[in-house]
């Protein structure tokens, strides 16, 4: 395993959001995080991130404790972020939004760089446009590239669909199954049908707490499920 | 028309110095949510310590040397002690601050006593020039110069460095800089010890400017600084440097005309600002 969430609780003031998730994410897979809203999934992501603070239990990745450590040191270790609200220096051009996540020239870097850009033409399109002009799609694909060219093993990346045109979340799909095949995701995911398309795994959080895990394929056939934890009828 | 003219400069003057001050408290609040009400003390310690390098040495540039090592040293010094512990916490901020201020404005009183110090103008910025009616006195003129130095070379650390891009990143959306692996609380660290600096520098300026330097200066400069950023927007340099010339402008034209409404205009207009449009007048976009 890549990431292990170890019984995590989580406050948000004096609300006890996470009560006991655990779950793993193994190396190079796409695992998706699905549940209604309030389910905790976005509380997941920002307690392994070291955002929202763990008050009890343990996330390791790559073996080693990190649920005590700054977000800093918890990103150069090697896990990268794209949240909910995408994160846009919305005053800083497209160009200068990668470059905060670049910093210094380095080979590996400006190839991840180019490979993304192929990726997302329209990010060079927009290149010299300020991050708070481009449309939806636009500032999901940066949140996503910028996090992309950090080289980092993991990506957590929270409901890149939301809010997006059917149009966009198909790009959305080709460009997370592309990225899958040299970064490990955990991704979290409202819309099943994407859900379905990129992931190997899920878990379903219900509650702050982690009701069922398994391959993707296998949820496909279990109506029971769908209905009860995801509102699909 | 000379008179204007002469207003005009004045305001200039007095506009280069708020910006001075303000530059660092936009900063301090954008990037990291501290509103700083110490600044006034570091801009009296400035002019202090500036003033006696300058009258020991005789140089006014050791004045202003020693006037940013003042600024460097407390600046360090509060980031570090008083400032690092009480992160987050707004209240506790505020108390704090407002206490150092105090703190520091009495401390000035027991080294170099209770009575103003008259602070004579450098030879080479005395006097001024003469075009046809207008008189430019030689040291406003100086003052303003030295203010859009300091802006220009501002503009260049935001714009055209990494640390600039960091700090600008950091005062839109903190969180993210973080989760990109970027530790800022060590770039707030260097913002706070710039902002120290220039409000020290802008107390060595200021001291022959207004010809005494007094321990109540702080509080009242600090008030005008406020202004300014809240007028300018929260977090934007640019938006600082054009507030601080209305606001510098303001006083002086006040002051000539209506000298007791002078800052109750200042006042009226942050109210203004922070009823109509609280993002400031020039305030950047988040």
């Amino acid at each position: 395993m890549l990431l292990e969430v170890k019984g995590i609780h989580t406050m948000i003031g004096r609300f006890h959001i996470l009560q006991g998730v655990s779950f793993g994410v193994p190396r190079g897979e796409v695992t998706v995080l699905l549940g209604r809203n309030g389910a905790g999934k976005t509380t997941t992501i920002r307690s392994i991130m070291g955002l929202s603070p763990v008050v009890r239990g343990e996330v390791r990745f790559e073996g080693e404790q990190i649920q005590s450590l700054p977000t800093h040191v918890i990103a150069r270790k090697g896990i990268g972020y794209v949240p909910e609200d995408m994160g846009i220096f919305g005053d800083l051009t497209v160009e200068e939004n990668l470059k905060v996540a670049m910093g210094r020239d380095d080979p590996a870097v400006s190839d991840r760089l180019a490979w993304i850009l192929e990726l997302f033409p329209d990010l060079k399109v927009y290149w010299r446009r300020k991050g708070g002009q481009l449309s939806g799609g636009q500032k999901q694909m940066l949140s996503i590239a910028r996090a992309f060219v950090q080289n980092r093993s993991l990506l957590l990346i929270d409901e890149p669909s939301k809010g997006l045109a059917p149009i966009m979340v198909d790009k959305m799909v080709e460009g997370i199954r592309q990225i899958k095949e040299r970064t490990t995701i955990l991704l979290v995911e409202q819309n099943f049908s994407m859900a379905q398309a990129v992931g190997d795994r899920f878990v379903i959080l219900d509650g702050g707490r982690c009701v069922h895990t398994g391959l993707m394929d296998a949820l496909k056939e279990e109506k029971e499920l769908q209905r009860r934890y995801l509102g699909i009828a | 028309m000379d008179i204007a003219i002469n207003l005009i400069i004045n305001g200039l003057a007095t506009g280069m110095l708020l910006f001075l001050l303000a530059a660092g408290l936009t900063l301090i609040f954008g990037l990291m949510h501290v509103l700083n009400f110490a600044h006034g003390g570091l801009f009296v310690w400035g002019a202090y310590a500036g003033v006696w390098f300058y009258l020991w040495t005789g140089s006014f540039l050791a004045g202003l040397l020693g006037a940013c090592s003042a600024g460097l040293l407390l600046g360090l010094i509060m980031e570090r002690l008083i400032i690092q512990p009480v992160y987050g916490d707004s209240t506790r901020q505020i108390l704090i601050t407002l206490g150092v201020m105090l703190v520091l404005s009495e401390m000035v009183k027991v080294v170099w006593g209770p009575n103003q110090i008259s602070v004579p103008t450098l030879n080479l910025l005395e006097g001024s020039w003469r075009i046809g009616e207008i008189v430019l006195i030689k040291y406003r003129i100086f003052v303003i110069a030295a203010g859009a130095l300091v802006f220009a070379l501002l503009q260049w650390l935001l714009k055209k460095t990494r640390v600039g891009l960091i700090i600008r990143a950091g005062v839109i959306h903190r969180e993210m800089v973080e989760s990109l692996g970027i530790n800022v609380k060590r770039y707030f660290l260097l913002v706070f010890v710039l902002g120290a600096v220039l409000a020290a520098l802008a107390g060595m300026l200021f001291a022959p400017y207004s010809g005494v330097i007094y321990a109540e200066m702080g509080m009242e400069y600090a008030i005008l600084a406020f202004i300014v950023v809240v007028v300018g927007g929260l977090g934007s340099v640019s938006g600082s440097a054009m507030a601080a010339v209305m606001v510098g402008l303001s006083s002086a034209f006040m002051n000539y005309f209506l000298p007791d409404a002078a800052l109750a205009v200042n006042m009226l207009l942050m109210a203004a600002v922070l009823l109509f449009k609280p993002s400031g007048l020039f305030g950047a976009r988040g």
